[in-house]
Order: structure tokens, then sequence, then C-alpha cells
């Protein structure tokens, strides 16, 4: 056979690469996320004595676990080239519904919560594909109608969860082996959909509806039913993330999970996946989870101001997106 | 069950008449879109092992034809018959279940996919681990991945990069890999495989059509490349306004002979005995 003439990518040669050893760039990028990661975590022990206690590592991975839930549902919607805006609202809606109904025993208080957010969840997924909606105006209406609805049944005010067993407070403040329920929720829920994205049929259907949706219908993937269950299974684990807030205190604020969305999002991107779809994947995530938590730990330590914090957010972001950019674009 | 054993063989000679009975067999397909006639009554033969190009202007009823047979639309009135038996087909799965498969322009790949998820996309193959937990098989799907390479004499593709860096020649090769990887498919329907493509690109996959003819496949092309048809085709069917004009021979006909018969919408004296009308 001949050979076919291949288009090689040349960009290597272009602009800030010039002076790096071929192949050092897309190593480079590929990595960003990790390297970001690690040298966080070196600069963070060398400024700061108390960063690598135990305990502080621990109360950073469990600051961080409920929005590292949510960035893992967020995520999977975004791989399928979705947004869920409703996140933050839905991890309220789970909250109060908990907190109202603890004096049922919490598994069944837990069950009615989840059950509640898979189905605002399944909404967003039908108002997109069955009323054609842009995911981003889906999901911003039921934002502002989950939020309602938790206002309107808590009047404004904190929903106590009275009559809850001592299971209900074991969620957000128990221990398994030393380890805080919480960081075993998330690490597991994260190691779960590390599997089945990259590991299963669903996973790659995903992925597919993501990238070519199109493409995806002609060749036999359910799109419809992959997108409703992307937002379903979004809605689901932010209600996860809310039974874990609200046991931590025993008390559902009405405005409990606002704004969870937009950290997740950030978690996601700095985690590396592609804004439009069908790139990246759940195991960067965590990544951008801990880069977030650990630049609020590291800050907090240095008793620099949360509104500088928040300066450095907007920065890391920014540069994220365009690493990610730069990566897509190369492989 | 006569293709299946034609597959094995080696090639036939290219200017051969068809022999033997039609793998599809098409009378009086009619689509209309209101008053709007797209489609009119066309007769056609498609035989196994032959390379069968559709021609005609822009506006012609190609592109009604061939949604009505993969699939995707359902004829006004007319019947298709697949190996002799009349066949309904309510989606393109419909058409793939009955051996048809086709590759569609532009929008047959997944730019970010390698080309195994390419190739295997929405037919993952999947076990269960324990009998319980769902794994892909991912190294059954790169053994058969190379093996669908090497049984269409294709250069080995390079598995872990994606498809958008792989030229237009490779990009469709896959897409046409693609096809295959389904055991019963007997008719593969391109539509215009070799638009855009570079000269030496467009003889890669001329190439190749006419490998997968001498494994017993049929093809139907359209192109509005009458060099490219006269090199790869067989025969030659001509669609004029909605209404099929007839199908000759490659070698019955001069080029432009055939411009004459695209634009005139009909056939010169001594072809008439290749008109549609005549097929029962």
């Amino acid at each position: 056979m001949t050979d076919i003439p291949t288009e090689t990518p040349d960009s290597d040669r272009r602009g800030f690469s010039r002076r790096l050893p071929a192949g050092m760039v897309p190593f480079l990028l590929k990595y960003s996320h990790v390297i970001t990661f690690l040298v966080l975590f070196v600069l963070a022990s060398v400024a700061s004595p108390f960063f690598l206690d135990v305990t502080n590592l621990l109360n950073l991975v469990r600051g961080a676990s409920m929005v590292g839930i949510v960035a893992v549902g967020m995520t999977i919607v975004i791989l399928c080239r979705g947004i869920d805006l409703s996140a933050g609202s839905i991890v309220g809606v789970a909250a109060v519904a908990a907190a109202a109904s603890a004096g049922l025993t919490s598994p069944v208080a837990w069950l009615l919560a989840l059950a509640l957010c898979t189905f605002l969840g399944a909404i967003n997924g039908l108002l997109i594909t069955k009323l054609n909606l842009q995911p981003f105006i889906a999901t911003l209406a039921m934002m502002i109608f989950a939020r309602g609805c938790v206002y309107l049944y808590s009047d404004g005010g904190d929903v106590y969860a009275q009559g809850a067993d001592g299971m209900f407070r074991w969620l957000g403040s128990g221990y398994i082996l030393g380890v805080p329920v919480p960081v075993v929720l998330f690490v597991g829920t994260w190691a779960i959909f590390v599997y089945i994205m990259r590991h299963t049929r669903w996973g790659r259907h995903v992925y597919a509806v993501g990238a070519n949706e199109e493409a995806a219908r002609i060749y036999g993937v359910a799109v419809d039913r992959i997108k409703i269950q992307v937002y379903a299974l979004s809605g689901f684990l932010a209600g996860v993330a809310g039974l874990i807030l609200v046991s931590r205190i025993s008390v559902a604020e009405p405005n409990a999970g606002n704004l969870y969305e937009l950290d997740a999002i950030a978690a996601t991107l700095i985690g590396g996946t592609a804004f439009d779809g069908g790139v990246g994947g759940v195991a960067g995530t965590i990544l951008g989870v801990l880069i977030l938590a650990m630049i609020t730990n590291l800050l907090n330590l240095m008793s620099v101001s949360p509104f500088v914090q928040m300066l450095a957010m907007g920065i890391i972001i920014v540069v994220a997106v365009v690493v990610s950019d730069l990566r897509n674009r190369k492989s | 069950m006569i293709a299946a054993d034609t597959r094995i063989g080696a090639g036939t000679t290219a200017a051969a008449p068809p022999a033997g009975a039609p793998f599809l067999s098409i009378r009086g397909l009619t689509k209309r879109y209101g008053g709007h006639v797209a489609n009119d009554s066309i007769n056609l033969d498609v035989y196994p092992n032959e390379v069968l190009a559709l021609v005609g202007d822009n506006g012609a009823g190609k592109s009604t034809f061939i949604k009505m047979i993969s699939g995707v639309h359902r004829p006004t009135s007319g019947r298709i018959r697949i190996d002799g038996k009349d066949v309904e087909m309510h989606s393109p799965n419909d058409a793939r279940d009955a051996g048809i498969e086709t590759l569609h322009q532009n929008l047959s790949l997944v730019d970010v996919f390698t080309v195994q998820e390419n190739i295997f996309m929405g037919r993952e193959l999947q076990r269960k681990i324990g009998g319980l937990v769902p794994s892909l098989d991912h190294a059954e799907m790169r053994r058969r991945t190379e093996d669908l390479f090497e049984e269409l004499g294709l250069p080995k593709p390079d598995m872990n990069r994606t498809v958008r860096a792989l030229s237009g020649g490779q990009r469709q090769a896959v897409g046409i890999a693609r096809l295959l990887l389904d055991s019963n498919v007997r008719l593969l329907i391109m539509d215009e495989p070799m638009a855009a493509l570079g000269v030496e690109e467009s003889r890669l996959v001329l190439e190749l059509i006419q490998r997968l003819k001498a494994k017993g496949f049929a093809v139907l092309i359209i192109s509005h490349n009458l060099d490219h048809v006269f090199q790869v085709a067989d025969r030659i069917a001509i669609l004029k306004t909605g209404r099929m004009v007839g199908a000759v021979e490659r070698d019955e006909v001069e080029h432009d002979a055939l411009v004459h018969t695209i634009v005139g919408g009909r056939l010169p004296d001594h072809l008439a005995h290749r008109r549609a009308e005549n097929l029962t």
C-alpha cells in the first residue's frame, strides 16, 4: 500500500514554544493541571508549616467534598456539551427536603431528598431534549425555580432537622477508618465515575453526544436518553452534596449551596475538560477541586483577604481555559 | 445467500455485465413532498460485486433516493426488495439490519475520537466482569480495528491519535472501514466520497472502492466528478428531475454522451434497451 500523507501539526514551531525542546510543549499542556496541583502543594507546604498537618489536609478535602461531588456531575454534563446552572439550587432543595423529613428516619429522608433532586435534574434533561431549550436557558430557569421552591417552603428562614437520628449527622461529621465520611463519599463518587466514563458504553456515549451529536445519532446512540440521564445524574449528585451540607449543622439555610455550580464549573475547566464537550474527563476534575481548595486554604493560612482569593481564582480560571484550549487544539 | 459466497472469492473482471440475481431491486419508488415529486417511479437493480454510480444534476433527486434506501425517509409509494423479498425500512437501523450501510457526507466521524473509538461508536464491545460490572473490551476493539484495516489493505493507523490529525483520505478510509465492522453488510452507499479530496487522496478512496467490490460488496456512489465515475463504476445510473433515465454499462458510453444524457434526460438511441422502464 502507498503511504498516505499525514498533516503533521507544525504549531510546535510557532510562538512561545520555539525555545523548548520538541515534545516538551504537548507534555506540559497535557499535564498542566497536574503540574499546577504539585506546584501549589509544594508552595503551600513551604509557605505555611501548618499546611501539611493531617488535620488541615483532611479539613481541606472535607470542605471541598460538597463542591467536589457537584463537580463530578458538572463534568459529565459539560462532557455532554451541556451546562447545569441549577446544581447549586438543587443542593439547597436536598438540604431543605432532608431537614424537613428528618423525623422519618435518615434513610427515608435521604431517599426522598435524592429522588426529588434526581427528578428536578431529569426535568432539566426533558426541557433540553423535548422542548429543544438551550442547556444554559433550561438550567437557568431551573436554578431560579428550585431556589424559589426552597424559599417558598422555608419562608426565607432556616429549616431545622427536627427529630434527626444519629445517622443524619454521621453523613457530614462521621469517620470511616479515620477518614471523614464526606471525603469518602467525594473520592468514592469520583473514582466510580472515572471508571464509568472510561470503561463503559454509557460513558463513551456521553462523550460521543458531546463531541458530535449528529454523528452519534446516525450511529445509533440514544442521544436524548443520554442527555436526560446526564442531567438526572447531575441532580442526584447535587442532592448528595446537599445531604452532606445539611448533616453537618442539622440546619438547612435557604441559601444552602448557593453558587456551588460556579465553583463546580471552575473546577471542571481547571481539571482540563473542554467547555464545548467531548474532551477531558472526570479524572482531572478532582485536581480542579483540590487546586481551588488549596488556593483558598493557602491564602487563609497566610491571612490573605478572601477578596484577594477571588481575584486569584478569576485569573486561574482564565489561565486554565487558555491552556486547555491550546492542548485540545493540538491533540 | 448468494452474496455471502461471492464475498469470499476474489474480484470479478470490471466490465462483466451483472449476472445472477440483484441484491437490491427497486420498482416504482416515489417520494412526494406536498405537491412536489422528488422521485417519480424509479426502477433500479443493484447487484453484488458491482460499483454503481448515481449521477445527475443538482436537484435530480439523488439525495432523496439515497435517503429512501438507507431508511432515513420513507417512500410515498413503490417497492424495495432485498434478495427478492419485499422490505419496509422505517429507520437507518432497519436498513442496517437489511445489510445496507451509508457513508454520509461530512457527518460520519467524531473529530476528537481516536480511530478505534470512531469505528466502534454506538456499538462498543462491553463485557461484564463477574457477570455484574460492565467493562469495555478495549483490547478486543483494538484487535478488530487492526484486522479490519488489514483486511481492507489499508495502512495501520496510529491508534492513539484523534481522527482530526488524519488526512482527508485517511478519514474517509476510517469512515468506510467503520461501515464494514458489521459482518452482514452487503451494500455500501457513499454520498460524494471523493468530495474535497486531493488527487492522491481521491485515488486512495477509489482504490478502496475497487477492493470492496472485489470482496463482493455492492457499492452505490453519488459523485459529481465524471472522471471519478468512469474510473470506478461498472454501471452508471442517470437521474433527471426525479426520474430514472436508465442505467448503462460504463464501457457503452462516452464521457460526452453521458453529459448529454444527464442534461437532456434521454439515453442515446443505441442504448434504448437500458431505459429504466424496461426493468420489470
